[in-house]
């Protein structure tokens, strides 16, 4: 009797470690390899977030060429990764997985060429402002000081020159 | 030269040199804008296909411009019309989208792209739209420039 039960208990358990089993099986995604659309749209966000910082950049006065090329290599990335997910899958994570670090690594660049972008435009307002500066001292100066500096000027050019008179 | 000649002399060159200096300090106002243009097969405006049969491709290339003084992120929608389907300047069209192209372009840089279209059901008087679409920095998003274009087909089954 008890041989029984314990061989009903064990069948028991047996069924419902099979359907455990299937339940976790039938759960876990299909080809936990495919390409999602989380994937997907993370790797869009990080392109999408690395334009903004590029165009901040821009806006900051760097010259963001260089990173618009990588993201654009992100985007091509992306695209091949969106056409060759139905044959693909593998490819297409990898190609998501590559866009997204490729992105997220011109957001990193795009703060150096900003700050450079900022110190070439610092710079070239010093220059213009030091020009002018220049410029209003040097004419103030030859306003004040022309005269005499014009006559000494004179004077040394034409040290050694002996004025005859034309009738001689 | 006497004294006069020789004050506004210094004051005209004084007034060069400062100007020529603050030039670059003035922000230039220029005209923004953006362009788009379809081509045909050859890459040129012509040679546009009028009939193709469902599901047959057909080469198209897109060309836009960036004018806008700083880099764009566009996108390209290609999306399936008809006569009735409403679209212009303010609204874009509400039909389903064929194709999406996308690509950074840099100020004052174009992108000329093939496409390779095909159409899934047959219909005479086929609109292919067109549509350029832009990334709006502050709001987050893709916003549609108002620019757009299409060709008519007559797909056959």
């Amino acid at each position: 009797m008890s041989g029984s039960r314990l061989s009903l208990s064990a069948l028991g358990r047996c069924f419902i470690t099979i359907t455990l089993l299937v339940l976790v099986i039938s759960t876990t995604p299909i080809g936990s390899h495919e390409a999602t659309g989380g994937q997907l749209e993370t790797a869009n966000n990080a392109v999408n977030s690395a334009f903004s910082a590029i165009y901040y950049a821009e806006q900051d006065g760097g010259d963001a060429s260089a990173l618009v090329e990588k993201l654009n290599t992100a985007i091509l990335l992306i695209q091949r990764a969106v056409a060759e997910n139905a044959t693909d899958p593998n490819a297409a994570t990898a190609d998501l997985s590559n866009a997204t670090t490729i992105a997220q690594r011109v957001s990193q660049n795009s703060s150096s060429v900003s700050t450079s972008g900022l110190m070439a435009r610092q710079l070239s307002l010093y220059e213009s402002l030091g020009t002018v500066a220049a410029a209003l001292g040097l004419a103030a100066l030859a306003y004040l000081r022309g005269d005499r500096v014009y006559r000494r000027l004179w004077l040394y050019v034409y040290r050694n020159h002996v004025v005859k008179k034309s009738d001689e | 030269m006497n004294k006069q000649t020789a004050t506004i002399l210094l004051a005209s060159i004084t007034i060069l040199i400062v100007a020529a200096a603050l030039t670059p300090l003035i922000p230039v106002r220029q005209l923004k804008y953006s362009e788009l243009g379809i081509l045909g097969p050859d890459g040129t405006a012509k040679g546009y296909p009028t009939s193709v049969a469902v599901n047959q491709s057909f080469l198209l290339y897109g060309f836009v411009g960036n004018h806008e003084g700083i880099a764009e992120n566009y996108q390209l929608l290609v999306k399936l019309g008809n006569q009735t389907t409403v679209v212009n300047n303010a609204t874009y069209a509400n039909a389903p989208v064929l194709a999406t192209f996308w690509r950074i372009v840099g100020e004052n840089q174009t992108w000329t792209f093939p496409m390779n279209l095909s159409v899934n059901q047959a219909g005479n008087n086929t609109r292919i739209i067109f549509e350029l679409w832009s990334y709006n920095v502050p709001a987050s998003n893709f916003e549609y420039t108002g620019l757009w274009d299409y060709i008519w087909l007559n797909v056959t089954a």
